[in-house]
């Protein structure tokens, strides 16, 4: 029988549908206000509605209006019954069919089916829709897991990423994954809906036991289970009658391998394309887990490795500590009865003593060098850079070797570009690396031999050049300062070339073995280089002599400041003092200041640093840059205008040809005035 | 007679610096260990300490702090002997108090020479 809603008050109108009703056999609702007829589309099951245009107290167009609103998914037809001589063509734009009075029953029959046919219509479209859009949803589900799949390297979080998919996608009452990474890490996850009772709790355990048993022929045991549980509501609770709901299981494979099990359950039964996706997801993350397992091996080797080189360094260090007490026992021994204090020494004892003597000094150099080594790799060697004349410290260093290669008669000769410029380095170890090269020189140099050291500038593109390098780093100075040391004596045959910079592997040469040595000191001179990020090469021919090459970054005053400013940063973590950056900055480059492009993101990121505008003047602005948890602060300022400004503000502060400054200062200085008055407490340093 | 008190748990240290430091007309007396040290810097009235860093009982740090912070002692010059690395242990041993600082392997010459500059 075809039901209708009348909305109508006005009694004519009524009582002529009800004899309609009568004689067509159709199934009036009556609506007799604006509240009577809301109800009924909320509850009701009607899907055409005909207003009455004669309604006294229903206003027709606001009630269509609010019964949209209050419809949403519902589909209604609504027919709107209209006056002959008098119509309201306004309203039709709200209904969608009109009947006129006196009314045509035959019409109004057609009307009403022609209706009911639409509302049938739209009910199986929007049926397929709604499948539709649980495929679509089902498809985003397995595209986000297997985007997050991709993401994770751990196995557990990959299997829960995986029953999270599985969830998500099929409203599962409970799903159980059972893993097993060795024969004694097994582990059970469990996911349902409503927390789960103890004993469905150890049936579960039973049940993912013997399904492992049946398919992988292991035995695990029920006691090494590891159990992790979720549940996303709070209240109800699971028993063994889950066991009555539909089922799926499956699996998880790995290259062929068993790696798990893993069982749902739904209430309602799984249709056809819910196992598809089921199997989809599984399949989905057996290639993931696959890397998983690897990545797990090669961190546990990784981890290995690491902890031996640790053990190694350690070692070595522990070691030459322990080698400096006796040693100090030795040497001091020797010296007390080399002086004579002990009685007299005659010619043959002196010979011998001091050659105990000179082995002791040769053993406390190697024990030097190998701390010193040993302090480079685990990370431990403290650099201070600074700004430098190179050519000065290689001055030094040949003003101190020269004694020892005159004894020799080796004549050490120096050739040294004097329009090179600074270069950033530790010149102590730069001492060292130089020390190095030329008392090699110097021992691998026979007789009347000859040492030149020269410096001079090159380029990138002459170290790209260089057929020593087989890779060389992607950043690199645009400029170096090239020392060489050239000697005329034994040479390195070329295969020997590369060994000479590597631990404990000085070339075999009865030479070398007369000249002693740890056969560390180029291995160190290689690290001390590349942490001044600069190089070191040779170039030799047998019998003919060496030349060993260095090349030091030059930067320009930005990256030092930059580089220095690091080193201060580093340090005063290192030394747990807080720091405190201040800046100010005039000179806007390319739309940036200064400050913004040296002291570029990852040094404000990292240290928490804030900006703040300090002061301006003319249309410029100057920055502060301070951090909550500092203590030294840095300062950075290229113009006279702003050393005016500081010496306005502080009667101490006198010289301003300073950059760049780095300090201490009291956490609690409240406001920047203060802040500068203090800088005057503290150690400068110009750039 | 100046009186040296040296501390090291090395008997060997122990005697070449006694050795040489007597030959230089020092008087000297020794402690195995830094409790004993500790006791003797207390009740013998030496007149300069040379004090080991790795010691057992009480390390030379602590014995150095607790008698660069104790007036009746505080003028007692202190040279630290240590063989890590000078560094970490310069820094140390500055926080402590003490007043020369030695690396081993040392010369003995520049001990005696240290010890000149305190008691000469």
């Amino acid at each position: 029988m075809i039901q209708f809603v009348l909305v109508s008050d006005n009694s004519s109108t009524i009582k002529e549908f009800e004899n309609y009703s009568i004689n067509y056999s159709y199934n009036i609702i009556f609506a007799k206000s604006e509240s009577e007829t809301e109800e009924l589309v909320q509850n009701d099951s009607s899907h055409i509605f005909i207003f009455d245009s004669e309604s006294i107290n229903i206003n027709i167009i606001d009630l269509i209006r609010k019964l949209k609103l209050l419809m949403q998914s519902k589909d209604i037809r609504s027919v709107i019954l209209l006056e002959e001589n008098n119509p309201n063509y306004d309203i039709l734009k709200y209904v969608n069919a009109y009947i006129t009075r006196p009314i045509n029953y035959e019409l109004f029959s057609a009307t009403i089916n022609s209706n009911l046919q639409l509302c049938e219509t739209f009910r199986v479209l929007s049926k397929n829709n709604n499948e539709l859009a649980k495929s679509l949803y089902q498809l985003n589900v397995l595209y986000n897991t297997s985007t997050q799949l991709a993401g994770s390297l751990d196995k557990t979080n990959l299997i829960e990423i995986m029953t999270d998919g599985l969830e998500q996608s099929l409203s599962l009452s409970l799903c159980y994954a059972l893993i097993l990474n060795e024969v004694n890490d097994i582990k059970l996850i469990i996911k349902s809906l409503f927390p789960i009772s103890v004993r469905l709790e150890n049936a579960i355990k039973l049940r993912a036991l013997l399904n492992y048993k049946n398919l992988f022929s292991i035995n695990p045991q029920a006691d090494d289970i590891e159990v992790i549980k979720y549940n996303k509501d709070k209240y109800g609770e699971y028993d063994l009658n889950i066991f009555g709901y539909d089922n799926l299981f499956a699996p998880i494979n790995i290259n062929n391998k068993f790696y798990g099990i893993i069982e749902v359950f739904r209430e309602q039964d799984f249709v056809p394309d819910d196992t598809k996706c089921f199997t989809t997801l599984i399949k989905q993350v057996s290639l993931p887990l696959e890397s998983a397992i690897l990545y797990e091996e090669i961190k546990d080797t990784n981890i290995k490795l690491e902890k031996l080189e640790r053990l190694k360094s350690e070692f070595i260090s522990i070691v030459s500590h322990e080698l400096r007490t006796p040693l100090t026992s030795i040497n001091s021994a020797l010296d007390i009865i080399l002086k004579g204090t002990t009685g007299e020494v005659n010619e043959a004892m002196g010979k011998f003593l001091n050659l105990a003597k000179r082995n002791v000094t040769r053993l406390s150099a190697i024990i030097y060098d190998l701390l010193d080594l040993s302090r480079i790799e685990a990370g431990k060697m403290e650099f201070r850079f600074e700004k430098a004349n190179i050519n000065l410290t290689a001055e030094l260093v040949k003003n101190t070797l020269e004694s020892l290669a005159k004894e020799q008669n080796i004549i050490i000769e120096t050739n040294l570009d004097n329009s090179l410029g600074l270069v950033f380095i530790d010149t102590q170890r730069m001492e060292q690396v130089l020390t190095n090269l030329i008392s090699n020189a110097i021992k691998f140099t026979k007789e009347n031999g000859k040492i030149e050291v020269r410096s001079t500038k090159i380029t990138k593109d002459d170290i790209r050049k260089n057929p020593f390098f087989e890779s060389l780093p992607q950043e690199m100075s645009d400029e170096y300062v090239q020392i060489s040391v050239k000697d005329n004596g034994i040479g390195i045959a070329k295969e020997n070339w590369n060994k000479v910079f590597e631990q404990f592997k000085q070339i075999e040469n009865s030479l070398s073995r007369k000249v002693g040595g740890s056969g560390l000191g180029l291995p160190i001179a290689k690290r001390l280089m590349d942490a001044h990020k600069g190089f070191i090469w040779l170039d030799s021919e047998v019998n003919k002599g060496s030349t060993f090459y260095l090349a030091i970054p030059i930067m320009n005053e930005k990256e030092i400041f930059k580089h220095s400013l690091e080193q201060d940063i580093q340090k005063a973590k290192q030394d747990r003092l807080n720091i405190s950056l201040i800046s100010f900055r005039e000179n806007f480059i390319e739309g940036k200041s200064f400050i913004d492009k040296i002291v570029s993101e990852d040094i404000i990121r990292k240290n928490n640093i804030f900006k703040e505008l300090f002061y301006t003047e003319n249309g410029k602005k100057y920055y502060f840059m301070y951090s909550v948890d500092i203590d030294s602060f840095v300062f950075d300022f290229e113009v006279r205008k702003i050393q005016a400004y500081i010496k306005e503000n502080s009667t101490y502060y006198q010289e301003c040809d300073i950059v760049y400054l780095s300090a201490l200062y009291p956490k609690d200085a409240e406001n920047t005035n203060e802040l500068i008055k203090k800088v005057s407490d503290f150690s400068q340093k110009g750039i | 007679m100046k009186k040296i008190l040296i501390v090291d748990d090395e008997a060997d240290i122990i005697e070449i610096l006694q050795f040489v430091l007597e030959s230089q007309g020092f008087n000297c007396i020794t402690a195995m260990d830094g409790e004993e040290g500790l006791k003797l810097a207390r009740e013998a009235n030496p007149d300069l300490i040379i004090l080991d860093v790795m010691m057992p009982k009480i390390n030379g740090y602590k014995i150095s702090r607790l008698l660069k912070y104790d007036n009746k002692y505080k003028n007692i010059p202190i040279l630290m002997i240590t063989a890590r690395s000078q560094e970490e242990d310069k820094i140390i041993g500055e926080e402590t108090g003490a007043d020369e600082y030695i690396t081993k392997p040392f010369n003995v010459d520049f001990v005696v020479e240290k010890v000149k500059k305190y008691l000469g």
